[in-house]
């Protein structure tokens, strides 16, 4: 198990948005600043964190053919548990992210982890594995809501400072999230090509 | 047959395990988290009040569920509604929450109606509008229009001919609001 080479992967060379092209729903969705980015990503980092645990301490109980209803139970506890957390702890970005926390369930880097690594993996290198995705998952919204929220709201840090007042709006529509998304993963190929 | 019978059992259970604790560990959570939530909402709801027409004691009135009042251009669910009484004992107006549809569902607006049926103002207590459009509505560029409004119906947006600026690539969540605020107005109207 190697920590590094597995951050390595779930930052760039695996990069679930990026390179494996997943959970691009809430990926749109949320990158409208910065604030809803960064919630948005821990929020699913730490479902997929402990849904990978929980998955793969059960991986030798769960049947093959149920697995995929019993995967989504897990996940949906862990999400709503993060939503009522939210909603108690945290209210403004309970608010913000609305919809979209309930949403995590059906966030398909969650249950593609759960297929592709936790139903096969010992516990700990499945933690880390969630932990790595999760990170590459935050790292990705994080980078597409700078660039749509300087560009469309003209601010930075959710509205923590004012960079000029007349914004191109379209960009934190979905079709500025398109084509944000579409630039960061063209850097994002020549970084891997060069890197070959 | 036999086995495959045993084979349904088993996956059935094991499901009904799975969910069985999963539905327990969510029974503790709600727990501990469902006091914060509604503290949160109670607070919320206060200090819109406080806002909306100060210094005023506010008296919860009972408002059946389903409860709806015209707006100009739709019927608007009401939420709830409040007295408020200021300290000499008159009632300095009235608060009704009402949920007019915007373009991402109900937008929970708080509308403070004083005495005289002029708008004292409007708090959005909620919504799930589109950041950076009708999300907007909450600030005070726009908010701000409905204060000292006159709430015997002339509310409606510019483009249904009235006085309240729409937000830029937002009318339909703008119409919403004005809709909603001029149907907390004729509400607060047969309150009096």
């Amino acid at each position: 198990m190697n920590f590094g080479k597995q951050l390595k992967e779930g930052l760039v060379t695996n990069n679930p948005v990026l390179v494996q092209l997943i959970g691009m729903c809430p990926t749109m969705a949320t990158s409208t600043s910065l604030t809803n980015g960064i919630g948005m990503g821990l929020s699913a980092t730490a479902v997929l964190i402990c849904s990978n645990i929980v998955i793969s301490l059960l991986r030798k109980i769960i049947p093959n053919k149920v697995r995929i209803a019993a995967y989504i139970t897990i996940i949906a506890g862990f999400v709503t548990m993060v939503d009522l957390l939210l909603q108690a702890f945290i209210p403004s970005l309970s608010e913000s992210l609305g919809l979209f926390i309930p949403l995590i369930v059906v966030n398909c880097i969650i249950l593609g982890r759960a297929e592709s690594c936790a139903s096969k993996t010992p516990v700990l290198p499945s933690a880390v594995d969630g932990l790595c995705m999760g990170l590459g998952f935050t790292f990705t919204l994080c980078v597409l809501s700078i660039v749509r929220e300087l560009l469309g709201a003209g601010t930075i840090g959710g509205g923590l400072i004012t960079v000029f007042s007349q914004p191109a709006t379209i960009m934190i529509l979905p079709a500025g999230g398109f084509l944000t998304l579409g630039c960061v993963i063209a850097v994002m190929q020549k970084i891997l090509q060069k890197g070959e | 047959m036999a086995t495959k019978k045993n084979e349904y059992v088993q996956l059935g259970g094991i499901l009904c395990a799975i969910t069985l604790a999963v539905a327990l560990v969510l029974g503790g959570v709600n727990a501990i988290t469902v006091d914060p939530i509604a503290k949160n909402a109670a607070l919320k709801t206060e200090n819109a009040l406080v806002a909306l027409i100060p210094d005023c004691e506010a008296e919860q009135l009972d408002v059946p569920e389903g409860t709806t009042a015209e707006g100009y251009n739709a019927t608007v669910e009401i939420v709830s509604a409040y007295k408020m009484t200021d300290a000499s004992g008159n009632v300095a107006g009235y608060c009704v929450e009402v949920a007019p549809t915007g373009f991402g569902g109900g937008v929970d607006t708080m509308v403070g109606v004083k005495a005289d049926g002029t708008i004292s103002g409007i708090s959005i207590l909620s919504m799930a509008e589109t950041a950076g459009l009708g999300a907007k509505a909450s600030e005070p560029e726009f908010a701000d229009q409905f204060i000292d409004a006159a709430g015997d119906g002339s509310l409606k947006v510019s483009k249904d001919g009235g006085d309240i600026q729409a937000l830029t690539g937002a009318t339909i969540t703008s119409r919403a609001v004005t809709n909603g605020v001029d149907a907390a107005a004729n509400y607060a109207a047969s309150l009096s």
